[in-house]
């Protein structure tokens, strides 16, 4: 069995997940609205509560991959002097 | 089989609520609920969501607490002077800043805020970065007393009146060991910093705070553990940060408790570590990778704001950090 089940949702703010939920589970927030959450009976629960898409893992990693391209393609637009302040996204491989 | 009342020297008592100040193992029975009770569980640290900013944004403002935070200036693809205001489950809109900028110095509260240069590229060819100062009053922002030099990654720590500025840099990346203090209405020198550094967490007080991290020397753009103290008049070296980072202005707390979370290691990280005067220790994680982001919270190391930040893209993301405490739990035997 996979450890991690893979989904997208939009955070909605103040309740979107709990503190008891960080306790109940393994979740990670991801480029893409892309949620990797643990994968237990309350993991799942907690996304299908949040009307989220549940994805493989193939799938997940694309979007996240696709969101990271366009950033870093706007990120390489930048004149010079706007690139200081931060640095070009890097990729991202999900666990 | 020893008594609860010899191991413990306390007896159960029957009690019609739960007592106020409850020692931890301490066991009642509470005849209202019904429940034989027990203090001491230990209730996990972790971060829950709080409410979305309006406005996405990386390299704003903070200041504030969990449920008093004020968030201004950032950048997305524009330069914002917007300010949101934080009332523990949603952002409103407050007093515009005086001017666009991002990675502006910020301190102080929700209705005594206080923001120290800051740099707008767009502004070329004029001096991108700022010497401005403003003080925020909980509707609106006017002018404080102008920064001697003009400056932006700048950590603040302390109060409106009573603020500490550091480090920092000059357009477009030649960082600063500089510090200067500040009463409310002009600048004074302090002793300098042992490292330069900007983009870092700085929190605490004029006469203790604590600079976390930054961008660091070589290069002006590396990441760094270094740690510095400042007691109010010199700069010493405070226990180092567990992973080298940068850009990680999310900190909260004082010198001797404090909470850090986000950063660049090289890829946005969301690790958290709490200080306690010496050493850090690893905490819960923010849910969300994200650097650039800004913090608030006052209570040292119990609660944090992480808000806003860089996480693939400018973010509305608000998250909520709650220590770990112990709490009340029922007693059963099924």
């Amino acid at each position: 069995m996979s450890l991690y089940i893979y989904g997208t949702a939009i955070n909605t703010g103040k309740g979107f997940f709990t503190h008891q939920d960080r306790l109940d589970f393994f979740l990670s927030g991801n480029p893409g609205n892309v949620w990797v959450i643990g994968n237990n009976e309350k993991g799942a629960v907690w996304l299908a509560s949040k009307n989220g898409i549940t994805k493989t893992k193939a799938e997940a990693q694309a979007i996240v991959d696709a969101e990271i391209t366009a950033a870093q393609t706007a990120w390489d637009a930048l004149p010079d002097d706007e690139k200081t302040p931060s640095d070009r996204p890097t990729d991202i491989t999900l666990p | 089989m020893s008594d609860y009342n010899v191991i413990r020297g306390l007896t159960v008592k029957y009690l019609s609520d739960d007592p106020t100040n409850p020692e931890d193992g301490q066991v009642w029975y509470n005849s209202t609920t019904g429940n034989l009770r027990v203090e001491g569980m230990v209730l996990a640290a972790a971060w829950a969501s709080g409410g979305n900013m309006s406005t996405a944004r990386y390299s704003l403002s903070g200041a504030g607490t969990q449920t008093a935070g004020l968030a201004w200036c950032g950048r997305a693809a524009p330069i914002y002077n917007v300010t949101e205001e934080y009332n523990g489950a949603s952002w409103t809109a407050g007093g515009s800043y005086p001017v666009n900028g991002n990675d502006v110095g910020g301190t102080g509260t929700q209705t005594a805020g206080l923001g120290v240069g800051g740099l707008n590229p767009p502004s070329l060819p004029n001096p991108p970065t700022k010497t401005t100062v403003a003080e925020y009053d909980g509707s609106s922002w006017t002018a404080g007393g102008p920064y001697p030099a003009s400056r932006w990654q700048v950590g603040v720590a302390g109060t409106q009146t009573a603020a500490i500025a550091a480090g920092g840099a000059t357009f477009p990346t030649v960082l600063q060991t500089e510090s200067k203090e500040y009463d409310g209405s002009t600048w004074t020198a302090g002793n300098a910093m042992n490292n330069a550094r900007g983009l870092y967490g700085a929190t605490g007080t004029q006469t203790a705070s604590l600079a976390t991290a930054g961008r660091s020397t070589p290069g002006n753009e590396s990441t760094t553990t270094n740690v510095e103290e400042y007691d109010g008049t010199n700069w010493t070296a405070g226990g180092a940060y567990l992973i080298a980072i940068k850009q990680n202005r999310g900190q909260s707390g004082t010198q001797t408790a404090s909470v850090t979370y986000g950063g660049n290691s090289g890829t946005r990280v969301a690790n958290a570590y709490i200080y306690d005067g010496s050493a850090w220790a690893a905490t819960a994680s923010l849910s969300t990778a994200v650097d650039n982001n800004a913090g608030a919270g006052a209570a040292p190391s119990t609660e944090a704001l992480s808000f806003g930040g860089y996480n693939g893209s400018p973010t509305t993301q608000t998250e909520e950090f709650t220590g770990a405490s112990t709490q009340i739990k029922n007693i059963t035997t099924s």
